[in-house]
């Protein structure tokens, strides 16, 4: 299946799809106008590939600086995909930040608190790249 | 408004510890113009990275609130644009960052807009993280282009929210509320 890219806004993450190579990334500030239609694109390609795999190792990165309530909510849907996915794939998530932001980790950890199938991983970012 | 009083409404808001300060329309775009000014200057006043995040996320939350649900608006009632009236504050007082966000809302959505907002000051922290995750969890209303999660994460991120309304007319109040970091 086709590869999903999708440029980086100001007020939406880079989104890297690499199926192929089976990893998943999304980067940068998540606030948009309207959080169901650009997750909406996201979850759809996101849902027929994972439907698609199994007993496939499979990398998941959020490198993300910050994210509002609705993107949250997005992100908990897709967080709940690869956890299901997780039942008969191994699924690593690992949920970047940076050393003085305990406010995002306390927010990834949220997030990974729930997770009983996927691995979960927070990891300090070795450098500030702002 | 001749110049005395213009130098009244800035001496008021100076007073208030404003930083910034917009009453007009607004709009996503402008939304992420004025946040990075916003990042820029305390940035420069050397707040630490993670205040300024913060202060950055309750702008973003109630600056979104009044774009999606300010009763001042453009357009049709049957096809509302986002191009919505409403009044932002960002500013420091007593060493502490606020941001108050205000607008007009219709009489109708007043008992329950003050309802929410009340409970939501009695929660205790565990209670409104988990009330936080089960919202994430939940439908989002048809209606609503966020998640209707606003409140709550400024209720569990705010070290404390305050809101009040005042009747305007007799379809519309104000409604402003301030949250400091």
């Amino acid at each position: 299946m086709n590869n999903l890219t999708i440029e980086a806004t100001k007020r939406t993450p880079a989104v890297n799809f690499d199926f192929q190579n089976h990893s998943l990334s999304f980067s940068g500030e998540s606030y948009p106008e309207d959080s169901s239609q650009f997750y909406g694109e996201i979850i759809s390609a996101l849902s027929d590939y994972l439907d698609e795999i199994n007993d496939q190792s499979v990398q998941v990165t959020f490198d993300l600086i910050y994210f509002n309530s609705s993107s949250a909510k997005a992100m908990m849907r897709i967080f709940d995909m690869f956890d299901v996915a997780a039942e008969k794939n191994n699924i690593i998530v690992s949920w970047l930040y940076e050393e003085d932001d305990d406010n995002l980790a306390e927010l990834g950890e949220e997030f990974g608190e729930d997770l009983k199938n996927a691995t979960f991983k927070l990891t300090v970012k070795s450098t500030s790249e702002e | 408004m001749d110049v005395k009083t213009q130098y009244e409404l800035r001496k008021t808001l100076n007073e208030d510890g404003a930083v910034f300060c917009y009453n007009g329309y607004l709009t996503e775009e402008l939304l992420a113009s004025i946040g990075s000014v916003l990042k820029t200057k305390l940035a420069a006043d050397k707040v630490e990275k993670k205040k300024i995040r913060s202060v950055f996320h309750f702008f973003v939350e109630q600056v979104q609130n009044i774009i999606r649900y300010s009763e001042e608006f453009e357009g049709d009632v049957d096809d509302p644009s986002e191009f919505r009236y409403g009044l932002v504050i960002v500013g420091t007082r007593d060493d502490t960052h606020y941001v108050t966000c205000a607008n007009l809302v219709d009489n109708s959505n007043v008992p329950e807009l003050k309802n929410t907002l009340d409970e939501l000051h009695n929660m205790g922290d565990d209670e409104l993280n988990k009330l936080y995750k089960k919202l994430l969890r939940s439908e989002t209303p048809a209606n609503s282009k966020g998640a209707g999660v606003g409140f709550i994460d400024i209720a569990r991120k705010a070290s404390k929210f305050e809101y009040d309304f005042t009747a305007v007319d007799k379809s519309s109040s104000y409604f402003s509320l301030t949250s400091y970091l």
